[in-house]
């Protein structure tokens, strides 16, 4: 239930049956420490610059797997005729064990294709920094992310390429 | 599947809320605090109603461990309201830090009073809950560290305390409280542990910084120990440091590669020392105000 009286449901994978080494490996994914964020938001404030936050919805769902994962089909949602066929997933779902891991992947490589590079001290900022232009840094947990530029347009400019789908709700 | 899927994001625009942080910006200033998330934990522990208290835990006071066997309930009640107390020390917190890691230790098996000085504790926020971090944006000081390191005040252990914080802005941006893992023959060395676990946070921040572009001068770091000082910045091993392990010995190569600055500070005047003990009130709060914690004046 959601505070305006919405209901939400989703699709969850079980986890708890995935056997180690067959079905995952690496299950531990980086987030950005707490040091790191107040760090940065004092850097903006004394270097003014501009801060906005972005949120990714369904954050999991984007999570590319590495592994190969099959999944009996959900109750009362199977392919009538073909109830004993199962599903293989080619995306992460909620539920299993390495998506948290296979999400932070996903957004190394599409933050690495847009330009920026992740810190080897923090794997939670990202470094943006190109010629002719201004920085920006990336701060990330999760699906949660701060982008901190002396120059509003560059960070308006990545958040276009980033890609936003339906219109921004603010 | 194409590689440049786009995803459903949200633009949050200026933001004002950051994992549960909330950020305010009042002119040059910024202003961290988790009001909401602590009202919640007050609220959570049952202490709506309760008294407020002036320091997060009596002066002096030390966790004796518990000998009885484990009480599941107490146990899950304890661990729930540290985790909520750790978790706001974590954030925006660093005055509760000393007392919740303190007690933090007892979480496999607490008692009654382990459980009550964790009420306790949030009594403390309850008198200072609109406290918040503020950096002050105009400031022109630099990265400034500072360490201290309590030896052998707690009759409960014979590990020592060693705290130290990382100040930017005038305010605190990463701060640390914790038992060290070596038994320290004497406060020098004790000290010099401290320091020497501070160079580490130290270098990692220069590191950090320096991958963002920024060339950074030797970072001070204040102790209030003139042996520990001297050992860090001359590399003659004396008898009565032969034993100290050799990972404790990085301090020395930073202070020569210019990468810190020593600086000795009186232990009276140390704030640090908030970090390592339960202090009495009137010091506590002296040592607070230099964390860069403020009490909003008529907002909120």
């Amino acid at each position: 239930m959601k505070s305006d009286g919405r209901k939400k449901a989703r699709l969850v994978a079980k986890g708890f049956s995935q056997v180690e080494g067959l079905d995952f490996d690496q299950v531990f994914s980086p987030v950005v420490h707490f040091e790191t964020v107040r760090l940065m938001l004092v850097l903006a404030t004394l270097e003014n610059w501009y801060i906005t936050g972005l949120d990714v919805q369904s954050t999991y769902l984007y999570g590319k797997l590495d592994e190969e994962i099959y999944m009996e089909q959900p109750e009362g949602f199977a392919v009538p005729g073909q109830e004993r066929k199962v599903l293989r997933l080619w995306c992460a779902l909620y539920g299993l064990k390495q998506a948290s891991l296979a999400w932070w992947r996903t957004l190394d490589e599409s933050l690495k294709e847009l330009g920026f590079e992740c810190l080897k001290s923090e794997a939670g900022i990202f470094f943006y920094k190109k010629k002719g232009t201004n920085i920006v840094i990336g701060i990330i947990y999760v699906d949660d992310a701060l982008f901190c530029s002396p120059n509003k347009a560059v960070v308006d400019a990545i958040k276009a390429q980033m890609g936003v789908q339906r219109p921004w709700r603010t | 599947m194409p590689s440049k899927r786009k995803w459903e994001c949200r633009d949050l625009g200026e933001p004002n809320e950051f994992l549960r942080m909330r950020i305010t910006h009042k002119g040059h200033a910024i202003h961290l605090d988790q009001c909401a998330y602590l009202q919640k934990v007050v609220e959570h522990c049952g202490m709506l109603n309760a008294k407020s208290a002036s320091t997060p835990l009596p002066a002096g006071y030390y966790a004796a461990k518990n000998t009885e066997p484990v009480d599941a309930d107490l146990r899950s009640r304890f661990q729930m309201v540290i985790g909520s107390l750790l978790y706001l020390m974590l954030g925006t917190r660093p005055d509760i830090d000393f007392a919740v890691t303190h007690l933090s230790r007892h979480a496999a098996n607490p008692s009654q009073d382990h459980l009550n000085k964790a009420l306790y504790i949030c009594r403390y926020l309850i008198g200072t809950s609109t406290y918040s971090l503020v950096y002050n944006g105009g400031s022109s000081a630099g990265l400034i560290a500072c360490t201290d390191s309590d030896w052998g005040s707690d009759p409960t252990s014979c590990l020592l305390q060693t705290g130290f914080y990382l100040k930017l802005a005038d305010g605190l941006i990463s701060w640390t409280s914790r038992a060290q893992k070596t038994i320290a023959y004497s406060s020098t060395e004790a000290e010099y542990m401290a320091l020497s676990d501070c160079t580490r946070q130290v270098t990692w921040i220069r590191s950090l910084l320096g991958e963002l572009g920024y060339k950074l001068k030797a970072i001070p770091i204040c102790s209030d120990n003139q042996g520990s000082i001297f050992m860090a910045s001359n590399t003659v091993t004396e008898p009565c440091s032969k034993h100290i392990d050799i990972h404790y010995h990085g301090i020395c190569e930073s202070v020569a590669k210019g990468n810190v600055e020593l600086f000795f500070i009186d232990g009276a005047e140390n704030p640090t020392d908030l970090l390592t003990k339960n202090l009495p009130r009137e010091k506590f709060a002296k040592f607070r105000a230099q964390l860069g914690l403020q009490f909003p004046s008529g907002s909120i």
